[in-house]
């Protein structure tokens, strides 16, 4: 199965995982802690994992056509690299888990408020081990098409927003009492940039090599993206609206008035839950695409049902938790930083120590 | 083999879409639901008053006992309690289908209500996750239930009605309204001051009456839309008003549009005092004489000046009524010296700053005639 992908084709996986649910919660989470200042610990922390996401990138193309499983065999060994890719499944099942989860409860909340969560989940599953069967050329292709859609609507609507919305509810820019929230901020934001360690499941060609500026770039586009989200959000709600409410993108959409269209919210959740599935599709693909790798003697369509079935025991689980959401951010913290920094830093200096060797 | 493996993909996607149509059990289709246009408030003897204007899709052929207007394009409902979730109990044991709050156009508060209930309804509002958030909120100071008859006869909407008058007033530049959401932000904030249209009958139809004036979480006065010109000019941007101004012995109509409005705060020695510089744009629309009017640049001058005067006027007295006659910064002062010093805000008690504020209000009138018109060099044959 061809794997490989462009470079336009990269910038969108990045661009849809790292959106795919930041773009709900964020403002509210930027105005807690940070308030009407929260446009500098984005940009920071765009530039932070920016660097992270340049150290990816060029580990892949020191080890063209091959996946993060296979080189990392040649750079650590072949125990650890397995110790790693086990690693990287859990902590793709634990992503995926919660990002199901998420979807389900939009969806119940928005469109199907009396369906059950099960026959939610079940739908989803069914829908994302299909497509991530297919393999990262076609899911690549698919993001390059969503990934445009869900840019223009998202920045349309920002846009609206921020001409309809009050300045007196995002001004100042500055405030030197919230400058202590920033640290608070920048560690609610590392959730927010988790998602570029997928790019370790993709091998890059010679066509990627100009990857890694263009991944920097990337992260950085991403920044401004969500420092126009939660400014136009702020400007629609004002600041304590925002933070009593828990999808305040989505309410402050509702409240945006556009030509035409009276529901605006449902017009943005039918191209936004396109991304919203993205994140979940490549989520699916890398535990899909390691453990292959792992298993390299079981047939494709088997793991992804094994694994089908394995999300979707523990999402009914996971249902149970009271506050998912608060168990998986004390953890995803720690596991982002681990699989977006040490990780792949680790292996980049010891392939690099080797290779001078 | 094939056969086989064929025959379990059907039975899986068989039993799969049974599992998926479960989920359907309780679809209620958008006709399976009583589409409510507007909310209305009241408060009399002890008890809540709700009523409920429906959207009648089904053009009257059921009749709701407890519902008037049967036949008409809106009915309305009536229910009462002791509290609000009372009320609304009350309200659903009478529909027969769930009501949809999604489309509430207009949220009608009578004052007494609004004293008492004001913050509760508008969170209540907030936390429902259905209820339309673009609903325009307004003051009323008539029964409800005469709102709902005097439009049920002419078998209009009360809750489109009054959302797109204040919709033609706000793009005319005369009045101004705010969502329910606007309006709870003002009221998340420290201090709250804030301005609610209030609806009133004149002749039988919903007119704009005034304002009523929120202070904190109730109402503690009402302007009269006459009277309240000055805080037109000061709240909103693209205000335009007609004036009529005497001059020798005509009496001059003046279409007088705010240009640009420009509010400096400063803060000295613990003292807070504003420069509000005004430009206007003024048109000589008409005289009430016959024309000649030699409208030359010395009759331009003295005309400025005294259109200057009444709107500085104007302008100051807006301000002083909301200083000294209701003790509520409701022209949102407030955020004009957050912007500047925020710092010196946070650690401030706005209510009784703003009290203690001083103002120096500057207008500048452009005085010209229309495009259309010439009373300058106009001469008679």
């Amino acid at each position: 199965m061809e794997n490989s992908i462009t470079n336009r084709q990269m910038f969108f996986i990045i661009f849809l995982i790292l959106t795919t649910y930041t773009t709900i919660d964020l403002p509210k989470v930027m105005a807690q802690t940070a308030g009407r200042s929260s446009w500098i610990p984005i940009i920071i922390a765009s530039i932070i994992f920016g660097v992270s996401a340049v150290i990816i990138t060029k580990l892949n193309n020191m080890f063209l056509g091959k996946v993060f499983f296979e080189y990392s065999q040649k750079v650590v060994g072949k125990f650890f690299a397995y110790v790693i890719a086990s690693y990287f499944i859990l902590y793709f099942i634990f992503t995926g888990v919660y990002l199901k989860l998420k979807l389900v409860n939009l969806l119940t909340s928005n469109f199907l408020p009396k369906t059950p969560k099960f026959v939610c989940l079940l739908f989803g599953i069914a829908l994302f081990a299909y497509v991530a069967n297919k393999g990262i050329t076609n899911i690549a292709r698919l993001f390059e098409i969503y990934g445009v859609s869900f840019l223009i609507v998202t920045v349309g609507i920002c846009v609206l927003m921020l001409v309809q919305g009050t300045k007196y509810n995002i001004l100042p820019f500055f405030h030197t009492s919230e400058i202590k929230g920033y640290a608070k901020t920048m560690k609610d934001l590392i959730t927010a940039y988790g998602g570029v360690e997928v790019l370790l499941i993709i091998p890059f060609t010679a066509k990627n090599k100009k990857a890694p500026k263009i991944a920097f770039f990337t992260l950085l586009f991403i920044g401004f993206l969500y420092v126009l989200i939660v400014e136009s959000t702020i400007s629609i709600l004002g600041i304590n609206n925002t933070i009593l409410l828990n999808d305040s993108f989505i309410e402050a959409i509702k409240i945006t008035e556009a030509p035409v269209i009276e529901r605006l919210d449902i017009f943005y959740l039918t191209f936004g839950l396109a991304s919203l599935f993205s994140g979940m599709i490549i989520v699916y693909a890398a535990v899909v695409e390691f453990a292959c790798r792992i298993f390299s003697k079981v047939k494709r369509y088997i793991i992804v049902i094994a694994i089908s079935l394995i999300f979707f025991i523990l999402c009914v689980f996971a249902l149970k938790i009271k506050d998912m959401e608060k168990v998986y951010k004390s953890f995803a913290i720690y596991l982002i930083l681990i699989s977006n920094f040490l990780i792949p830093i680790t292996i980049i200096i010891l392939a690099k120590v080797k290779k001078r060797a | 083999m094939i056969k086989f493996n064929k025959t379990l993909l059907i039975l899986a996607v068989a039993l799969l879409l049974s599992v998926f149509v479960s989920g359907c059990g309780d679809f209620k289709d958008i006709n399976e639901k009583r589409i409510v246009t507007a909310v209305a408030l009241d408060k009399k003897d002890n008890e809540i008053y709700l009523y409920v204007e429906i959207a009648n899709i089904e053009g009257g052929n059921k009749s709701e006992s407890k519902s008037t207007g049967a036949g008409k394009k809106y009915i309305y409902v009536k229910s009462h309690g002791k509290t609000i979730p009372e009320a609304r109990e009350a309200l659903d044991r009478q529909l027969d289908k769930q009501p949809y709050l999604s489309a509430v156009r207009t949220l009608v508060l009578t004052e007494d209500f609004a004293k008492e209930y004001l913050v509760e309804y508008l969170f209540r509002l907030r936390a429902d996750e259905l209820y339309r958030k673009k609903t325009i909120t307004v003051i009323t100071k008539e029964d409800p239930k005469k709102l709902l008859e005097i439009s049920n006869e002419k078998d209009v909407s009360v809750g489109f009605s009054i959302e797109e008058m204040l919709k033609t007033l706000e793009d005319a530049g005369e009045s101004f309204s705010r969502t329910t959401s606007r309006v709870l932000e003002n009221l998340s904030d420290r201090y709250t001051g804030i301005l609610l249209p209030c609806i009133g009958l004149h002749d039988k139809e919903n007119s704009l009456i005034g304002y009523s004036v929120v202070n904190g979480t109730t109402i503690n006065g009402f302007i009269p839309v006459e009277e309240s010109k000055g805080m037109i000019f000061i709240k909103t941007d693209k205000s335009k008003f007609y004036y009529i101004v005497p001059y020798k012995d005509n009496k001059f109509t003046i279409e007088v549009s705010l240009k640009k409005r420009k509010i400096k705060p400063s803060y000295e020695r613990g003292k807070i005092s504003f420069d509000m510089k005004y430009d206007f744009d003024a048109k000589l629309m008409y005289g009430d004489k016959k024309t000649p009017y030699n409208f030359d640049d010395a009759s331009n001058a003295e005309v400025t000046e005294i259109l200057t005067k009444t709107l500085e006027h104007e302008l100051l007295n807006a301000v002083e009524q909301a200083q000294k006659v209701f003790d509520c910064d409701y022209l949102q002062f407030d955020d004009e010296f957050r912007l500047k010093f925020p710092v010196e805000f946070e650690k401030m008690d706005w209510q009784n700053e703003f009290l203690k504020a001083s103002f120096n209000i500057d207008a500048k009138v452009k005085l010209s005639g229309t495009w259309m018109m010439d009373y300058e060099t106009y001469e008679r044959r």
